[in-house]
């Protein structure tokens, strides 16, 4: 470093480090510099050492660890953590930061208390540099931070169109296993019901998988999904049942098992995000502990790698999800 | 009874000094048999192992870091040179963009062939536990040629694309379900009204449905009269198969666009005996490169060899190895160019 320091023209090792890590502090002139100087040389990055980094702070604890932010839209971190998702990724974000040693920070994003600017002008007195988006709602629509300052990764919230490196389970793939594990325990006129206005793209996936499992059995002329409001009509919901002679449904709205069952209707319901190990819903568990880890995993790849800024095109990965059954879904 | 067993507690079970310890574990001559055995059996019974980054890192600092040592990844696909492997431009970006991400993470990067006159699945095996090889990339194996069947318990293994064969594991592809959605997009905004998706059953069922389920999401009215219904190619069929099942489908259903995942689109339209574009355009959804003669989404493949050569070395960074119960499927969205196959209607 102190050869490479030398040729860059005379500037401290220090800065070579910092230039090296893509640190924003250091002017993209001298950046540039630096890492000709570098390549010059033949100065490259160690996975070893970076192992070795890695072992060492599992025996000793370090005092500076890399900081990442974990940036949610939530008011409270009370209402955060009621919410079994939200909760479920930060859980596993902090899990996965510990793992890899790294410190993890939870920040609020709300309009009252912290703008985005605000929240940019703090992590860069901070000088952290790496972000995890935690699944952003429909509400937040503009997140606006300097991108090439930071590594990020965002959960969910496709709505947010920075082409960062997204996590999201997958959706589509919830939507098939919910249909066939409903036609294997005898169900046979399925529909789906989902929110679009909540979560568009997400709700999106599960009709696509919702649909190619329709064109299996295409001569059962299953109806169109059914769009809910926020707060679903129950009135809508029975009549499209109905109209439709259906015997199970698919929906992303847990409570619409109630509406169900309190008209005394004989109707399977999968729910496309139950809570694990609850008897009474079958359905679709999200392993939302995973996808926080993901997120993470991935920001400190990319810290690692020293890749900052937008890629060039975006790209998102699906972390698979499992069925459980329940008494929502007898077999028939 | 030891926590986190060294060498220097082997060494008192065993009554030994612990260098005579160091020295047995790895095999050095001068230590006779008989206190070899006893010293590995004592090291086995307290739970002593040795630690591979340590004693990398020593091996290295031995020779005074000159070139250094570096941890290996292979990246194995299933076409040699010989057989065309680098003809394809898709191929060398691929291969060039994991090489590019594997460097500057400071691995050292190594192609591998499984092939006719290369390597087979046990002689692959082997070298690589030879050259202590421990992250691999399986680069987009074609289906109907060689596989791998090896224990991958000691290897952390990612792939490109290869759904069709085992391991199931940590995946990256390119997102056929985006571009199907882009394709049907842009040829509605270029004017086209009556537009079709034609893919291989083979690419279709080789991507867990990704292509008509984009076309789900941009024609959902299934029910609908005027639904157009993909047409999937069947398997192995080439051009003169394809062609007439094309021809009839444009005609069955009125087509004035389509999109296609196979780069031939334009011939085997004018083979049909349309005018392209004037009576029929196209797009291809597969392009390795921006071709001004044909529109479509070029596939950003050096990306695809970053992001998986990045997921390994994470998987690598926290000592994930063999296959995961259930794997994660990454996809990285290409890019859309217009040309001249799809000039914008009047």
């Amino acid at each position: 470093m102190r050869d490479v320091a030398r040729l860059a023209g005379g500037v401290h090792p220090s800065t070579v480090s910092l230039a090296l890590r893509n640190h924003p502090g250091i002017s993209e002139a001298t950046r540039k510099r630096v890492r000709a100087a570098a390549r010059t040389l033949g100065y490259r990055p160690d996975p070893l050492l970076d192992a070795f980094n890695t072992h060492r702070l599992e025996v000793l604890p370090h005092k500076a660890l890399p900081v990442i932010a974990y940036i949610s839209d939530f008011d409270s971190r009370q209402a955060l953590e009621k919410s079994h998702a939200h909760s479920g990724y930060w859980l596993g974000a902090r899990a996965a930061a510990e793992s890899l040693h790294c410190q993890i920070e939870l920040f609020l994003l709300s309009k009252a208390q912290l703008t985005p600017e605000r929240l940019h002008s703090i992590l860069r007195a901070r000088g952290i540099t790496s972000l995890v988006l935690g699944a952003c709602r429909s509400h937040t629509t503009r997140v606006a931070f300097d991108w090439p300052d930071y590594s990020a990764a965002k959960i969910e919230s496709p709505h947010l169109d920075a082409p960062i490196y997204g996590i999201i389970s997958d959706h589509r793939q919830s939507a098939r296993l919910a249909f066939r594990k409903l036609r294997a325990l005898g169900y046979r006129r399925i529909g789906l019901a989902t929110t679009p206005g909540g979560m568009p793209r997400q709700d999106e996936l599960s009709r696509a998988g919702y649909l190619l499992e329709q064109r299996v059995c295409a001569g059962e002329r299953l109806p169109a999904p059914l769009d809910l409001d926020e707060t679903p009509d129950a009135g809508v919901v029975l009549r499209w049942i109905q109209t439709n002679r259906l015997d199970a449904v698919i929906s992303d709205r847990l409570e619409l098992r109630e509406i169900l069952s309190g008209k005394g209707l004989r109707v399977g319901f999968a729910g496309l995000d139950v809570p694990r190990n609850d008897e009474q819903f079958a359905g679709i568990v999200i392993d939302h502990g995973r996808v926080g880890a993901q997120a993470v995993e991935q920001v400190v790849s990319l810290m690692r790698a020293n890749q900052r800024g937008l890629p060039a095109t975006s790209s998102c990965t699906h972390v698979p999800v499992a069925w459980q059954d329940g008494k929502s879904a007898p077999a028939r | 009874m030891f926590s986190n067993p060294t060498i220097k507690d082997v060494a008192r079970v065993a009554g030994v000094h612990f260098t005579t310890v160091s020295m047995a574990l790895r095999g050095h001559p001068s230590i006779p048999a008989t206190t070899r055995d006893r010293i590995v059996a004592a090291a086995g019974r307290i739970g002593y192992r040795r630690d591979a980054v340590f004693s990398a890192l020593s091996n290295r600092r031995s020779r005074d870091g000159v070139t250094g040592f570096a941890p290996r990844i292979a990246f194995v696909v299933n076409r040699s040179p010989e057989e065309g492997f680098f003809k394809r431009t898709h191929n060398r970006v691929m291969v060039e963009g994991a090489r590019q991400q594997a460097e500057s993470l400071g691995y050292r990067f190594e192609l591998l062939f499984v092939d006719k006159g290369h390597h087979d699945s046990a002689s692959l095996y082997r070298y690589l536990r030879k050259t202590g090889v421990t992250g691999v990339i399986i680069g987009g194996f074609e289906a109907g040629r060689d596989t791998l069947e090896m224990d991958w318990s000691s290897f952390c293994v990612v792939k490109i694309d290869s759904r069709h064969m085992d391991p199931a594991v940590t995946l990256v592809s390119t997102d056929q379900l985006n571009g199907v959605r882009v394709a049907f997009q842009r040829m509605r905004a270029l004017g086209y009204k009556r537009i079709g998706l034609a893919v291989g059953l083979h690419d279709e069922e080789g991507t867990d449905d990704m292509h008509v389920s984009g076309l789900l999401l941009e024609q959902p009215d299934i029910a609908s009269p005027h639904w157009i219904p993909p047409m999937l190619f069947p398997h192995g069929a080439t051009g003169e198969i394809a062609t007439p099942l094309l021809r009839d489908w444009i005609r069955a259903h009125k087509l004035d666009a389509v999109v296609c995942n196979w780069t031939n689109i334009r011939t085997m339209i004018t083979d049909g005996g349309f005018r392209m574009p004037q009576q029929v355009a196209c797009a291809c959804i597969c392009l390795s490169r921006k071709n001004p003669a044909l529109a479509g989404i070029v596939s950003n493949m050096g990306m695809v060899g970053e992001r998986v050569t990045t997921l390994l070395a994470t998987l690598l960074r926290t000592e994930r190895r063999g296959v995961p119960e259930l794997a994660t499927h990454t996809y990285v969205e290409g890019k859309w160019y217009d040309g001249a196959s799809a000039p914008l209607r009047s």
